[in-house]
Parts: C-alpha cells; sequence; structure tokens
C-alpha cells in the first residue's frame, strides 16, 4: 500500500475521531465525551473545554453528529450529541487511517 | 442525509446566532459545574459512559443484526403508526369524515354478513355436531327439471328408522303449524311440531329441566299424551315456574303433561320457531291423513325426515345403502318394477336456506351491500387523493429528502389503514345497531334469536376494513410517488391540482353511478309495490278481516259450530265500526272447495280444459257487501234462496266468460255431481265481477261461483266469519274477545286481517324496496359527502384563480355557477353511466319486480334528479364559500 501524507490538522482530525468513537457508544453530553476519553487514556490525553466543544460544533456542522437538549439523569439540562450513520462513516475511513499512519509511524520510529 | 443536516446546522447558525451563543454558555456551564463535582468526588456515575454503557457496544452490534433481519422494523412501523395518528389528529374534520363514510360503507356490509352467515353458513342453534345430521328428501323428475321433494310418507319414514346399521338416529316431523291452547276466554294458539322417532336425540338437543320423549311415547303404536315446551313458551305461558314439569296444557282440545322444556339456544330444526312439540302418536287432530291409519298410509306424504349418520359413514354409502332398503316410496302395488326416486341427504344448513323468499332477497341485498362498499372505497380514495394532492409539497420535500418511494407509500398507506381500522370499529357500532333493525324486518317470528357481535362478524368487519382501506389507499399512494411531484414542487403547487383530476373525476362518477343504480333498484321495488296495490282485485283488501277457529272432531257438534259461528257473527255486528258480516265456507287468498260440475248434460266443459273445476263459495247474502265484491250483471243472493227454494248462483265474470261464450249466462243451468239427488238445475242468477282467490298475482282469473250455505254441498262447520270494517287493524283485540266469548269452551278464535293473508307474497317486495332504499340512501349520503367534499377540494385549489376573477369584478352568484355547472357536469355523466348499469343489471332484479321493466323510465328520470339535486346542494355550499374570497388576502399570500 504506498504512503500517502496525512491530510490535514493530524491533532484536531484525532479529538474528532476520539469523539466520533465515544459517541458510538450511545448518546452523551459533552463532559462525559471528556471523561470517557481521559479515564481510556489514563489521563494521557487531556480532553480541555476550548478544543472540545469546538470539535464537537464542528462534527454538527458536517453533520456527523446530531445534537439535543434533554435532561440528564441526575435532572440536569445538558446537550446530548449522536453519533449520525454518515459520522460511523466517516469514523470507519478515520480509523483506517488512523491505523495506516500509526503504523507508518511506528516503522519510521523502528527504523531510526 | 449528511448533507441535509449540515445544511441544517448552518441555517441555524445563521438565523440563530444568539440562540447558538446561549447554547454554547450553556454546555460550558454545564462542563465546569461536572468537572468541579468530579474533582470533589460527588459526580454520580449516572452522568457518564459508564462500564454498562460500555457493553452498549454489544447492543448495537445485536441491532445491527437484528435490523438486516428485518425484525427492528417495528420501531419503524411504530413511529409511522405515531406518526400517522399525528397527522390525522391534525385534520380532525377530513378524519372524521373518512371515517364516517367508512363506518356506514362497512357497516352495511358487516350487518349483511351477519344476516348471511346466519342463515346461510350456520346450522341452526342447538344441534350437537350438525354435519352429521341429515335431511332426507327425495329426487323426482318434473316438467322443469329435477328437484328434490322433502315430505313423505310414515311408512317411508319407519323404513329409514329401521335402517340402524346406516343411521344412529332417524326422525320424522310436520310443523311447525299453529294450534289451539285451551278453550274459551283462556284460549291462545302456540307453534306446535308433531314429531315421531328419536326427534330430539337426532338432533342431538337435550331438556334444560325434565326429559324428552321416550321411545315408548312417540311410538305410533302407543303414543303417551306428553309435551315439552320450548324456553320461550315456558317464559311466556308459565312465567319460567320451576315447577312446570307435570303441568297439563291442552293443545286443541286434548291434555298433555309437561315433562321438559328445552334450553334457550334450541328453538327447533327450521328459522321458524317451535313453542310446543307433541308426540305424532298422541296428537290426533295435527296429524295428516285418515283417522287411525296414518301409520301405514302410504300415499298420503306429509312429513320431513332428518337422520343422523352412523359415525365413521360415508354420506355418500349411507345414501347408496339407505336407498336399497327403501320400498315404501312405491305407493301401488304395480309400481313395483319402476326405478324407485333416488333418496337425496342435503345438510341442515342447505334445508333451511331453501326456497324462502327472504334468502333470494338477503343474497340481492348481499351483493348490493358490497356495491356500497365500492362507493364508499372510491369515496374514501377520493378524499385520500385530494388530502395527498394537498399535502404534496410536503411529500415533495419528503422525497427530495431522499425519503424512498417505497416507504412514502408504506407511510401512505399506514396511514390509510388507521383511519380503515377506526372506520371498521366505527362500522362495528353502526352494525350493533343495524342488526336488529335488520333482524325485525327480515326475519320476524323466526327462530333467530340474539345476534351478538361474535367473533366471525369482527373479523369479517376487520378484514372488510384493511381490504377498503388498501383499495382506497393505492390510487393516492401510487399518484403522490409519482416523480413528476418534484416538478409540482418547482411550480410552487400553482397549478397541478387541475391537471391531474381526471382520477378523482372517474372516482366521483363511479360512486354517482352506483348509487343511481342503487337508488333505482329502490325505485323498481317501490314501483313494483305500487303496481300491485292498483290492481283491482275484485275484493276489499284493507277493510275485511276473517274470524275462525278450529272445529276439531269430536269437540263441537257440526250444529254446535255453525251455532257458534251464527251467534259470532249476531255480537259481531254489534261492535261499532263494523260495517257488515258474513258467513262462508272458503276464504278468499285462503282456502277454497271445488267439485266437478256438469254443464248441459255434459262432464268436458267447452271453453275449459279437462280436469279443471271451478271452486265454490258457500256465503250468506251479505258476502258481497263485505268483500266489496260487485254484482255486474243480475242479482245478488238473497235469504229467499233457502233449501227449500230453487238452487241459484251467482258466477264470475270469468267463469261466464269461459262457460257460455257472447251469451247472456243469466238463466243458464249447471250441476254439481256430487249433489244427491241431483239438483235438476242450479241456476245462474248473476254475474260477479272476478275477484282473487290464492294471491296477489294470478296468472288468469279464477272460475268461481258462490251459492248460499243452504242450498250448496259444503258442510256448514267449515265455515268462517268475514267481517267488514272501518279500521280493521284497531279493532282486532275487540273482534277477538267478543268472538272468543261466543262460547264458553271455544277454541283460539283467530282474527286475522285479510291483508295478512298474502303479506308473505307482498314481502319480497317490500323487502326489497326497504333495504335498497335504506342502502341507496346511505349510498346517497356517502355520493353527497364526495361530490362537496372534491367541490371544496377544488375550490380550494382555484383559489388565486377565483380571486383573480372576483378581482377582475367577477359577482359571486357567477363564481357559485361557474364551480356548482363544473360540479353538475360529473354528475349527469355519473346519471348516464349509471343509467346504463340499471339497463345491464336490470335483468337480475327483473324477476323479483311484479309488472314493472328494470328500464322504467319514471324511476331512472327520478332518481337522476335526486342526484343530481343533491349535487347542486353538496356543491352548493363550497361555492358560495368560494365567492366569499378576499382576493387581496389571497394573492398576497401565493
Amino acid at each position: 500500500m504506498p504512503d500517502t501524507p496525512v491530510r490535514g490538522d493530524l491533532l484536531a482530525g484525532s479529538l474528532d475521531m476520539l469523539i466520533l468513537r465515544t459517541l458510538t457508544l450511545g448518546r452523551a453530553h459533552g463532559y462525559a465525551v471528556a471523561r470517557h476519553i481521559e479515564s481510556l487514556s489514563n489521563d494521557v490525553l487531556r480532553v480541555e473545554q476550548g478544543s472540545l466543544y469546538p470539535a464537537l460544533d464542528r462534527l454538527l456542522r458536517k453533520g456527523w453528529v446530531t445534537a439535543e437538549w434533554r435532561k440528564s439523569p441526575t435532572g440536569r439540562n445538558a446537550r446530548y450529541y449522536t453519533i449520525t450513520r454518515s459520522g460511523r462513516k466517516q469514523l470507519e475511513a478515520r480509523a483506517a487511517e488512523h491505523k495506516r499512519v500509526m503504523a507508518a509511524i511506528a516503522r519510521v520510529m523502528e527504523q531510526t | 442525509m449528511s448533507l441535509i443536516d449540515a445544511m441544517r446546522h448552518r441555517l441555524r447558525t445563521w438565523f440563530g446566532r444568539e440562540a447558538l451563543a446561549r447554547e454554547m454558555e450553556e454546555e460550558v456551564r454545564l462542563h465546569a459545574e461536572l468537572d468541579t463535582l468530579y474533582r470533589t468526588g460527588q459526580l454520580s456515575t449516572d452522568e457518564l459512559l459508564d462500564a454498562r454503557r460500555r457493553l452498549g457496544n454489544r447492543t448495537q452490534l445485536g441491532e445491527t443484526r437484528r435490523s438486516a433481519a428485518g425484525l427492528a422494523s417495528w420501531d419503524r412501523w411504530s413511529q409511522d403508526l405515531t406518526y400517522s395518528v399525528r397527522q390525522l389528529r391534525r385534520s380532525p374534520a377530513y378524519s372524521a369524515g373518512v371515517i364516517l363514510t367508512l363506518a356506514l360503507g362497512i357497516g352495511a356490509n358487516s350487518t349483511m354478513f351477519a344476516v348471511i352467515d346466519r342463515i346461510m353458513l350456520r346450522a341452526p342453534a342447538g344441534i350437537t355436531d350438525p354435519d352429521r345430521v341429515v335431511q332426507i328428501r327425495w329426487l323426482r323428475q318434473r316438467k322443469t327439471g329435477p328437484d328434490t321433494a322433502a315430505v313423505m310418507s310414515y311408512p317411508s319414514f319407519a323404513e329409514f328408522r329401521a335402517m340402524t346399521d346406516v343411521f344412529s338416529g332417524v326422525a320424522a316431523f310436520r310443523g311447525p303449524m299453529d294450534a289451539a291452547i285451551d278453550r274459551g276466554a283462556r284460549a291462545s294458539t302456540a307453534r306446535t311440531t308433531v314429531v315421531s322417532g328419536d326427534y330430539f336425540g337426532t338432533l342431538g338437543a337435550h331438556a334444560a329441566i325434565g326429559r324428552e320423549f321416550s321411545a315408548e311415547e312417540t311410538d305410533e303404536r302407543i303414543g303417551r299424551y306428553v309435551a315439552v315446551i320450548s324456553n320461550g313458551y315456558w317464559q311466556r305461558r308459565f312465567g319460567g315456574a320451576t315447577d312446570v314439569i307435570g303441568r297439563k296444557l291442552v293443545v286443541a282440545g286434548f291434555t298433555y303433561d309437561v315433562v321438559g322444556v328445552m334450553p334457550p339456544t334450541f328453538t327447533g330444526h327450521d328459522l321458524a320457531a317451535t313453542d310446543v312439540w307433541l308426540p305424532m302418536a298422541a296428537a290426533p287432530t295435527l296429524r295428516y291423513g285418515a283417522p287411525e291409519t296414518w301409520a301405514s298410509d302410504r300415499r298420503t306424504f306429509w312429513l320431513s325426515v332428518v337422520a343422523r349418520l352412523k359415525p365413521g359413514l360415508a354420506p355418500e354409502a349411507a345414501r347408496t345403502r339407505a336407498e336399497r332398503g327403501w320400498t315404501a316410496w312405491n305407493i301401488q302395488p304395480e309400481d313395483a318394477t319402476a326405478r324407485p326416486p333416488q333418496p337425496v341427504f342435503i345438510s341442515m344448513i342447505a334445508s333451511r336456506s331453501a326456497a324462502r323468499p327472504e334468502y333470494r332477497v338477503a343474497k340481492l341485498v348481499g351483493f348490493v351491500s358490497v356495491l356500497l362498499l365500492v362507493v364508499t372505497c372510491a369515496n374514501v380514495a377520493n378524499l385520500l387523493l385530494a388530502r395527498s394532492l394537498s399535502r404534496r409539497r410536503e411529500i415533495a420535500v419528503r422525497l427530495a429528502l431522499g425519503v424512498s418511494r417505497g416507504r412514502l407509500m408504506t407511510l401512505m398507506l399506514i396511514e390509510a389503514l388507521v383511519l380503515a381500522l377506526c372506520g371498521g370499529i366505527a362500522a362495528l357500532l353502526v352494525a350493533r345497531w343495524s342488526i336488529p333493525i335488520v333482524r325485525a324486518t327480515l326475519f320476524a317470528g323466526t327462530s333467530l334469536g340474539e345476534w351478538p357481535l361474535d367473533v366471525r362478524i369482527v373479523g369479517f368487519t376487520t378484514l372488510v376494513a384493511v381490504i377498503a382501506g388498501l383499495l382506497a389507499a393505492a390510487v393516492p399512494a401510487l399518484q403522490a410517488s409519482n416523480p413528476r411531484l418534484i416538478e409540482n414542487l418547482k411550480l410552487g403547487g400553482r397549478d397541478g391540482a387541475l391537471h391531474r383530476s381526471r382520477t378523482r373525476t372517474v372516482l366521483v362518477v363511479t360512486q354517482g353511478a352506483l348509487c343511481v343504480a342503487l337508488l333505482a333498484g329502490m325505485g323498481l321495488f317501490v314501483r313494483s309495490l305500487q303496481r300491485i296495490g292498483a290492481q283491482h282485485l275484485g275484493l276489499d283488501m284493507a277493510r275485511v278481516v276473517v274470524v275462525g277457529f278450529d272445529a276439531w272432531r269430536g269437540q263441537m257438534t257440526p250444529a254446535e259450530v255453525v251455532d257458534a259461528y251464527v251467534e259470532m257473527r249476531r255480537r259481531a255486528m254489534g261492535i261499532p265500526g263494523v260495517e257488515s258480516a258474513s258467513l262462508s265456507v272458503g276464504v278468499p287468498l285462503r282456502s277454497q272447495y271445488s267439485y266437478p260440475i256438469v254443464v248441459n248434460g255434459s262432464d268436458s266443459i267447452p271453453g275449459l280444459p279437462r280436469g279443471t273445476t271451478p271452486y265454490i263459495y258457500a256465503v250468506t247474502p251479505e258476502f258481497f257487501r263485505t268483500m266489496g265484491t260487485r254484482i255486474v250483471l243480475g242479482r245478488g243472493l238473497a235469504e229467499t234462496d233457502n233449501a227449500t227454494a230453487q238452487p241459484v248462483a251467482v258466477v264470475s265474470e270469468y267463469m261466464a266468460k269461459r262457460i257460455w261464450p257472447g251469451v247472456s249466462p243469466l238463466g243458464k243451468c249447471f250441476k254439481i255431481k256430487i249433489l244427491r239427488p241431483t239438483p235438476d238445475c242450479i241456476s245462474v242468477v248473476g254475474v260477479a265481477e272476478d275477484s282473487r282467490r290464492l294471491g296477489l298475482v294470478e296468472e288468469e282469473p279464477a272460475i268461481q261461483y258462490y251459492m248460499t250455505l243452504d242450498q250448496s254441498p259444503l258442510q256448514h262447520y267449515q265455515t268462517s266469519l268475514l267481517v267488514r270494517a272501518l279500521s280493521p287493524e284497531a279493532m282486532r283485540s275487540d273482534l277477538q274477545k267478543v268472538a272468543q266469548a261466543t262460547r264458553p269452551n271455544l277454541p283460539y278464535v283467530e282474527v286475522q286481517l285479510l291483508e295478512d293473508l298474502v303479506a308473505r307474497e307482498l314481502r319480497p317486495w317490500r323487502l326489497g324496496a326497504r333495504m335498497f332504499g335504506l342502502l341507496g340512501a346511505l349510498a346517497l349520503v356517502v355520493a353527497a359527502v364526495g361530490a362537496y367534499s372534491v367541490t371544496q377540494f377544488t375550490v380550494s385549489q382555484r383559489r388565486q384563480e377565483v380571486s383573480i376573477r372576483v378581482a377582475l369584478g367577477a359577482r359571486g352568484s357567477e363564481i357559485v355557477s361557474l364551480v356548482v355547472r363544473q360540479a353538475l357536469v360529473v354528475s349527469l355523466v355519473s346519471c348516464l353511466v349509471g343509467g346504463l348499469f340499471v339497463v345491464l343489471g336490470g335483468r337480475f332484479v327483473a324477476t323479483l319486480l311484479f309488472q314493472t321493466s328494470p328500464r322504467d323510465a319514471s324511476v331512472l328520470s327520478i332518481v337522476m334528479a335526486v342526484l343530481l339535486g343533491s349535487t347542486i346542494v353538496a356543491a352548493w355550499i363550497p361555492a358560495v364559500r368560494a365567492s366569499r374570497v378576499d382576493p387581496a388576502e389571497v394573492l398576497r399570500s401565493q
């Protein structure tokens, strides 16, 4: 498979992917998404508000997630995000891309 | 999909910047709040994506698989259902219109199904395992072709009864017929059936109280005076008394012990209910044939026979064996070499439904109610179509959004089905209300008890509702998913409706045409009734009452009977309102006597076919005045025409014409052969107009003559009392009481209107007129609603055009006439097509009509006028509303 360069912002792209991946588990509000990513990565990946909500907004705009206001289990008014079908497709593509990039990086790192 | 979502998001960003900012702010505030809670260890794990939800991944995988297998579609169905219900609730007037229309159309069908199910598809109630019970008939060859006869002689029955290897039970019966109960002032009548053999055992019916007859009690050589009564009679006569067993019941002058009461479900073998069952051997005056010889009389055919086939024996095998063993058909010894008639087994259901006029009418009306359903479907299709057209923008948007055509059609079908099922439920209410009415009009006096809405009716209604829903939805669903709708969207829904109205027009024409056909059906039956009523019958049917009682053998002497009638006549004349009264042996429309006569010394009368014997009435002189029969020539009968005077007769016009053609019959002479000593001459002193002998419809006038009681050969105790009254119906019960009180030991005196004797004959026409009228009225309502809704819709589609016209100075009346004219044109086409239906379908009802052509022009034109009139009214309302539009407002809004 020929190597093609990663397009766009790698970091921003990764966050999108992580958010989408998290949302495949079910509908969630922003804080739950952040907590999930942080706890699964053993707090290696920190998700800051400043990047999380713009990222969600971006996903909304691209139609990969939808959002709606509803009561949380503890009775708070929260904005819940749901992944759409095109979001899932996007996630698949990103995940494949990610695997390819990670393999490429690993190869480079081992060689050095 | 993504494009649409993105678009929607962008739209919101554009138009709702402030709202968006507020949302973002709120989100960030919540984030901070939850983060604080988390750090202090107070955050509920509920707020997070917990372990359980992580497992949700698996559930989701499962869901994908389920969806692939089509299982998840239930969710979608319920979604669609909710959506449909919401849509329908948004336009209650439209939904109510559709549901009402369906309720009427389907309800009529449910009702007719209930009728047909009861009388044609089910065995009489209360019979165990009715499939094994057959009526034994026999095949005979007639000029008109082979048919089966039900009645046979007692010896024939006895032979079948002896075939214990073929039948597990055989019973003979005669009835139900009216029999007098008690005597004097307490006298009444009851429907009585005399039975022989194992009647109850064969039918598998068991007494609820007491017992059925024993073998000994029905044995023709023994017989016991015992009676089994029906539940209804037990209630009516004995007030449901628990100690009814052993009580006495006097039937036709003989006293019987009540031994059993049947359960309410069992009312006998026939549609006509039985009150009292008696052993044939113990019912001397109710059985047929010569006294004491009926059990061996092969010549008299008077019994119906039912049998239960032995278990495991095929009907055909049973029939063959029964045919081999049957010898008593052979009336004369010299017939022994002739081929025996074939016995035929007929199921209880078929035997019951044969030959009653109600069935022919019921079948016809069943067919007609299907027509009504078609009208209904056309109308509902029209309403759905109109609605889908008015929603075509919404539909076009949905198509543009990528909703598949199939799913769109599914949605529309679901909507139609929801409507249809609601209509079905409403139809059940209609049926609940209409079934008792139909039962009362069609089956008055039959054994058909209560008709609850059972599983079969509900099932049928549901099925019809679903079919109607699918049929009605098919046209609009196909049209709505038409790709051209996209163009409609582009056109902004400005026209579209106009060039697409062809389908709707066809539907409106169809329903109008069927409506014309139904109303014409009613008109033809009404016309038949009118023609029958307008006939000159030669007797005043509406004014005459027939009073009589069973003068049974041994209870009163003939002289006592005659005395009773003479006294009864005297008392009847005292009742105010009675105009005249006459005794008569032989009652027009009921029963007559005839004897061979001799004219000019010859047996064969010139002008009459061989074997024709004229009918004789032996009457008192008031007869002609009482019956309203006019004397057209000579004189009537007089008191002086008594036993010592020269015998005289008044003959009917037709008799005079046939026997003495071209000459005056006055002074002519004929002889009655049985009169001993044969008188020299019975001279004709007068001619009476022709009058009906048997019924309303007679192919040729009866040949009949009248003599006084004293001079006639007829036995006086077979007399009846004829009473002419101003209002017979009103004095019926008075007359009964007065007549009943004539003698203390008189059996039940029956008072019948002469009209009632022909009521049965009139029934098919009356029924036809009523049922067609009811269904025709329903169809008219449905068609009017259709015309209204279509006009309404057309008008709403043409608002713009109308407003421009108004703006250009058109007057309101011009707009109204424009709209109404269009509806009228459609209606006229309906009339023509409907007229065609009537002309083509007329021959199916022709046999049920009386002197009325199915193409009767006056009926057709009246019906068409009714349809046109209702169309004008239906189109007028929306037209007037349309003419009142404010052009400025309409044009601005478009």
